[in-house]
């Protein structure tokens, strides 16, 4: 059986075993995009109507707040949506007999590990997508989009695409660093919060000793070590704030556009890397790594401690 | 051929595995036999490649098992509290093989479901743990793959379904290139169908022997003697490895060849001579005596 066949069919096969995540996506991004959609445009005629509003500031409205990186229920189900595919997906790795079942197959575990990565980003991605066209479709028949826009409707998406990576990415590695479901749960708390609580427990120290202190940092800064500090930071910086513009600051958010990027294939490599030297004995055990103990035990400690 | 050389592997504190040394030849039934915790799971889960051994190498043909597909595909493993995707049927699981395994036989799994009376559309979670072991056998054999690994398959099988899938084995056997590798804490499991039997105690080989050069190469016999110097010289000249009176009959287990022990016995003209068929059981019992091991705590 030649690599790409086997690689086809690993695919196949494991797309059989995902149908509730599959559902899962399916129906919470028709919520979060086509029912909100109609929810929000509804509200716009209204507002239309009473000329409390232009069509120009619905135009921008829309374009940020339903399709476009504003969009609050999309961005919930971003990080949901990554955690639970991450953890669906891998649970082969918490479960010593399902662990086994994968290790003693003529697969590599890097290739396992490789398809299984790229079902769970389609698992998201295409449901996205496709609820995605529908919302500018009933954007473009209501008049609230413009045919010259739609590039930057499919860069948005290309844009919730690449945050939707970042988190799903960073809980992959949870996964691998751990033996246990609830640990690899609690592992992706501490890669999405630890970076805030350690940052927002500087802010208060601070203030607590220094009276006169005053931090003039931006509140995605003060959050920068986090996939949530740089979903927000980069949804700032490309919107560019309070600016309502129908437009992308790409120039502007390109360091942070690049870190993402950056990020996400690091979180993605590193996995690549520890999943070869992940032992299959690791299957039940909290952290599949001895080394990776100390480390989370210090830097959680410390947090703790000083709440 | 499978070579393991030098294999130790580690959990923690426990020395599961240490330091064996074996060759698994190709084309017979090897059985191995150990207590619970005598390392015999783990001992096939590094040759499945599964668990990365610590020390020393494992490898069939040469070529290390571990991470190497073209390898891993002449094998086939099932562990003894085998796993299954959720939801699923029989059908559907060996599908999922064929896509896996080049050789795999869909017609043969779909005979041999037929034969064993398993319905291959019926959800796996509605099996018994008989029924599942059964299925996992099946699955096995209808890989087409060189080895298949058995951890304790046979231990949750009625006496009618072992026969069948030795039966199914020795057919395999004689039909292709097929090495089956049989795990099993009861050693009269494997008395009857295994070629070598390696003894596993505390993660190290205690021995491993054809039972044919074993069963050749130990005898028990019944005898009466006429006198006690008659028996002593018997004793002088025989490898007496346990006697065993009750009055006037002696029974001895006697490491040599037969018609030497015979010749020997028939010079001295006993009252009564009877040679009896050994176990496996007391092969083993005979040939650890020797070593130091008190078998009876080793084995069941």
């Amino acid at each position: 059986m030649t690599s790409k066949r086997l690689f086809a069919n690993l695919l196949k096969e494991n797309t059989k075993r995902r149908l509730w995540p599959i559902a899962l996506s399916i129906a919470a991004n028709f919520f979060a995009q086509i029912v909100y959609a109609v929810l929000i445009m509804g509200h716009y005629a209204d507002r239309l109507l009473d000329q409390r509003t232009t069509i120009g500031e619905i135009r921008i409205a829309f374009f940020r707040s339903v399709a476009g990186l504003l969009n609050v229920p999309v961005l919930i189900i971003v990080v949901g949506m990554a955690f639970v595919i991450a953890m669906q997906g891998y649970f082969y790795l918490f479960d010593s007999k399902q662990t086994d079942l994968y290790y003693s197959l003529p697969v590599k575990r890097q290739k396992i590990f490789d398809a299984f990565n790229i079902i769970g980003i389609l698992i998201f991605v295409i449901p996205y997508i496709i609820c995605h066209i529908i919302t500018v479709i009933m954007g473009l028949t209501r008049g609230y989009v413009e045919v010259r826009n739609l590039p930057l409707f499919a860069a948005s998406a290309l844009l919730v695409i690449l945050e939707f990576l970042l988190c799903y990415e960073v809980c992959v590695l949870a996964a691998v660093l751990t033996g246990h479901v609830v640990v690899a749960a609690l592992g992706c708390g501490v890669f999405f919060f630890l970076g805030p609580i350690a940052g927002g427990l500087k802010e208060s120290m601070m203030s607590i000793f220094f009276s006169s202190y005053y931090s003039d940092s931006s509140f995605g800064a003060k959050y920068f070590y986090s996939p949530i500090g740089l979903m927000y930071n980069l949804t700032n910086e490309i919107l560019a704030g309070k600016d309502a513009a129908l437009r992308l600051y790409a120039g502007k958010a390109l360091t942070t556009l690049i870190l993402t990027v950056v990020v996400t294939a690091l979180c993605f490599v590193l996995s690549r890397i520890l999943i070869n030297k992940r032992p299959a004995e690791a299957a039940g055990k909290a952290m599949a790594f001895e080394i990776t103990k100390p480390v989370l035990k210090v830097a959680i400690m410390i947090q703790c401690h000083l709440l | 051929m499978i070579q393991v050389s030098n294999l130790s592997k580690r959990f923690d504190d426990i020395q599961a595995i240490a330091g064996i040394d074996l060759t698994i030849e190709d084309g017979q039934v090897f059985g191995l036999v150990g207590t619970n915790g005598a390392g015999k799971s783990t001992f096939l889960r590094m040759a499945a490649g599964i668990l990365k051994p610590d020390t020393g190498s494992i490898a069939i043909d040469g070529r290390p098992v571990y991470e190497n597909p073209e390898v891993k595909n002449e094998l086939f493993y099932i562990s003894d509290d085998t796993a299954f995707f959720p939801n699923t049927t029989p059908k559907e699981m060996a599908t999922f093989y064929s896509r896996i395994y080049p050789d795999y036989r869909i017609d043969r799994f779909d005979i041999l479901m037929g034969n064993f009376g398993l319905d291959k559309n019926r959800k796996i979670k509605t099996f018994s743990k008989g029924m599942k072991k059964q299925l996992s056998i099946i699955l096995g054999i209808a890989a087409n793959t060189r080895y298949l690994y058995c951890d304790e398959t046979f231990d949750g099988l009625d006496p009618v379904m072992r026969q069948a899938v030795k039966s199914l084995f020795i057919g395999d056997m004689a039909s292709r290139k097929f090495t089956p590798i049989i795990a099993s804490h009861n050693l009269r499991e494997l008395e009857d169908i295994c070629d070598t039997v390696g003894l596993l105690h505390k993660g190290g080989i205690l021995l491993s022997k054809n039972l044919d050069d074993a069963k050749a190469d130990v005898h028990k016999l019944q005898c009466v003697f006429r006198d006690d110097v008659s028996r002593k010289r018997i004793e002088e000249k025989l490898c007496i490895l346990t006697t065993e009176e009750r009055g006037k009959l002696v029974t001895m287990t006697i490491r040599g060849q037969e018609d030497e022990i015979n010749d020997a016995l028939r010079a001295e003209a006993p009252i009564f001579m009877e040679i009896l068929p050994l176990s496996l059981e007391e092969i083993f019992i005979s040939e650890t005596g020797v070593q130091g091991y008190d078998i009876k705590k080793i084995i069941c």
